[in-house]
Parts: structure tokens; sequence; C-alpha cells
């Protein structure tokens, strides 16, 4: 317990001096957002998500609604 | 007066047509859902090549794009032998590092000669700036095939030729390639069901000490196809395709490269009509492409192909026009 305390405080520290303090705050706030809602910047799992997801959507569709495509 | 409900018996069903045409001659038609055919395991259907276990999907999906004009014409000399000239006039995609597209203006004429007979094949192409492309594909028995494919050009050391050998059992199918800066390969692809073939591959690079296997496997029935490719080079490839009448097909591929950490997945559609041809698809890297091939007249076909990619911002347009077969 001694010990998660002191660990906690450290990490409060740090959080504290990381958040307070102006320029660390311009540092990280900045990219944030731009990690969240991002187009171009996708981390490999989220494209990795929607590739599959487009795929599986796409065959779900093909095999229920190809029908109304046809000519 | 009233009505007075009769409980005789209903009135019998009215008898069915009397039976006219063709169906005097043809059998009557069979339930919906016929009981399964015996599958004779012993006679098998032949797999399609391994190299071709994705080609519904590649056709539809992968269409030539291009950017800028485009002019084939062929003419016939005779039955076996004809002559092509080739102009195109654009942009040509460099693959670079950074993700960044680099363009560079290109215009070449293309001269090629091809000669196709049942058992031989020949065809030749030379480009203005240097390129000679070679293929040679030779019956040489009924079940074994040579085939040769060669690009020569001006700079050293970027040549290349393949030397395949290709044979089709009753239910198999297997090919071994030699290829230049010591590449083998081989590979090997059996139906195990009426409906359903696996196959493996396997190749050597000796020059870079490198080798790879991979496996496929190929699901089909009337009305669709499904693949699916793993590869030791990390790459796993999945695709289907819905056949939804004889001119419309719908299709879906997912690539996933482990070693770019890249993946892509993309949804396409393939319209074959009498007079034209379009074909579309929708990728999950945010690209928008379409094809169209016109036929305006006997032999005379007119293209256009529009790629727009949303996330890089680069849009390619083409139109051309092929005169021949």
């Amino acid at each position: 317990m001694a010990k998660s305390s002191a660990s906690m405080e450290k990490l409060k520290g740090f959080l504290s001096s990381q958040i307070n303090d102006e320029e660390k705050w311009a540092l990280n706030a900045v990219n944030l957002p731009l990690l969240y809602f991002s187009f171009t910047h996708l981390t490999l799992l989220q494209k990795l998500l929607r590739a599959a997801g487009l795929f599986a959507a796409s065959i779900v569709l093909m095999r229920n609604f190809g029908d109304l495509m046809a000519i | 007066m009233g009505s007075s409900v009769s409980h005789a018996a209903a009135p019998p069903p009215p008898p069915s047509p009397p039976a006219v045409g063709l169906a005097v001659a043809l059998p009557p038609k069979q339930d919906e859902k016929a009981e399964p055919k015996n599958v004779d395991w012993l006679n098998l259907p032949c797999p399609v090549p391994f190299e071709e276990i994705q080609r519904e999907a590649l056709m539809s999906l992968k269409p030539e794009l291009f950017e800028g004009l485009r002019f084939d014409f062929t003419k016939g000399l005779n039955q076996r032998f004809s002559l092509s000239h080739s102009i195109f006039m654009g942009s040509m995609e460099v693959p670079s590092q950074s993700s960044d597209t680099f363009k560079v203006p290109t215009a070449h004429y293309e001269f090629g000669a091809n000669f196709l007979d049942p058992k031989l094949m020949l065809v030749g192409r030379v480009l203005t700036d240097g390129r000679l492309n070679a293929r040679v594909k030779c019956d040489l028995t009924d079940n074994l095939t040579l085939k040769i494919n060669a690009q020569l050009t001006n700079e050293p050391h970027f040549s290349q030729g393949m030397f395949n050998f290709d044979y089709k059992g009753t239910d198999y199918r297997t090919q071994f390639q030699i290829g230049n800066n010591a590449f083998y390969g081989a590979n090997y692809i059996q139906s195990i069901s009426p409906h359903l073939s696996l196959g493996t591959e396997i190749f050597w690079l000796g020059h870079q000490r490198k080798s790879g296997i991979g496996f496929a496997a190929r699901y089909n029935t009337d009305k669709m196809v499904a693949t699916g490719q793993v590869a030791s080079t990390g790459i796993v490839a999945l695709s289907y395709v819905q056949k939804i009448s004889e001119k419309v097909s719908l299709a879906s591929d997912f690539m996933y490269n482990h070693l770019t950490q890249d993946v892509t997945s993309s949804f396409g559609y393939d319209y074959i009509l009498r007079q034209c041809r379009l074909r579309g698809k929708l990728d999950s890297n945010g690209v928008v492409a379409a094809f169209l091939e016109e036929r305006l007249n006997m032999g005379v076909n007119f293209i256009l192909s529009a790629e727009v990619d949303h996330r890089k911002k680069d849009y390619k347009f083409g139109f051309g026009m092929t005169v021949g077969e």
C-alpha cells in the first residue's frame, strides 16, 4: 500500500506538471483531438476495424439485398 | 332465393391446362429444393489455376485505371497474326516512400505483334522508352503447358524473365516457376469437393535468401465465389463475389499486409451489358473509382476512367479509344 500511494503521488505530481505548465499543455492538448478525430492519422487497429467492417457489411448486403441491383 | 350454402363437396380444382409446346418434350419441373445429387468423389472438377484463384474479384475490382489519353489500334493481318499500335499520354504514379503521390508525365508509343494459334501464343510489345515485353504460351502436351514472360529494359539489372511449367491433372493443377535472380517457385491446387478447392505455394529467392509459403482456399457455387489467401510474407487476402445475374456481379475484397502495416477493403460492382461494361468500386482508404467501356460500333470502344482519392486529394481522369478486337 505504501508503495502504491508513493507511486500515486508521483503520478499526480507528473500529471499536474504536464497540465498546469503552459508549454506542456499546449504540446499535449493539440495532439489529443487530432488522434481521436483525424481522418488521415488512424492507428492500425482503427484501419483494420474500418476495413473489416466494410468487408463484412458489404458481404451481408450483397447476400441479402444483392437482387435489388439486378437489371 | 336466399343464400343456400351448399354443403356439397367443394368444386373439384380446375384441371391443369394441357401441356403444349416445349412442355411436352421437357421433363416436368422439379421442386425448388431438389434432392442433393450424390457426389462422385473420384470425378471432381479441375480447379482454376492457383494464380487465378481470385480472378472474378480481380476482374471486377481491378480494372486498368489510367490517367490521360489512351489509344489502342489492333489490326489483324490474317486469322492468326495481328499487329497493335498503342499511344499513351498522361501521368504515371511513381511509388514513393512518403504518403504523397509522385506523378511523372509520360508519353509513349507501343508497337505489338501477336501470333495466336490453338497450341502456341506469342505476344511481343516494344515501347519507345526501350522496354520490350514478351510472352510465350505453348501447349507441349494436352496437360503440360509452358509459359515464358520476359521484360527487357535498357537499364542494367532491371530486366526480368520467368519460366512457368503448368501441369493439369484430373482434379488438380500444379505449377513450377523459374525466374531470374535465382527465383524458384511451385504451387499446387486440389479440388476437395465439387465446390471447394485448396492450394498451397512456396517460393525461394536465391539472391536475397528469402523464402515463403502460402495457402489458399476457394469455395464457389453458381451464385458466389469466396476465396482466402494467407502467405508467410505477412499477407492475408480475402475476397467474395456475388453473381447477381449474368450481367451483374458484386464483389468485395479485404487485404492486410503485415509488413507495411496496411489494410484495405473495397467493394465494387460490375455491369456487363450489351453495349457497355461499367465497373466501379469504393475503398476503405477513401478512393472511389469507375471504369466504363462503351461499344460505339463494331470493334470501336470508347473508354472512360476515373479515380478520386479523397484522402490524398488526388484526382485522376482518363479517356481513350480502342479500335479492333
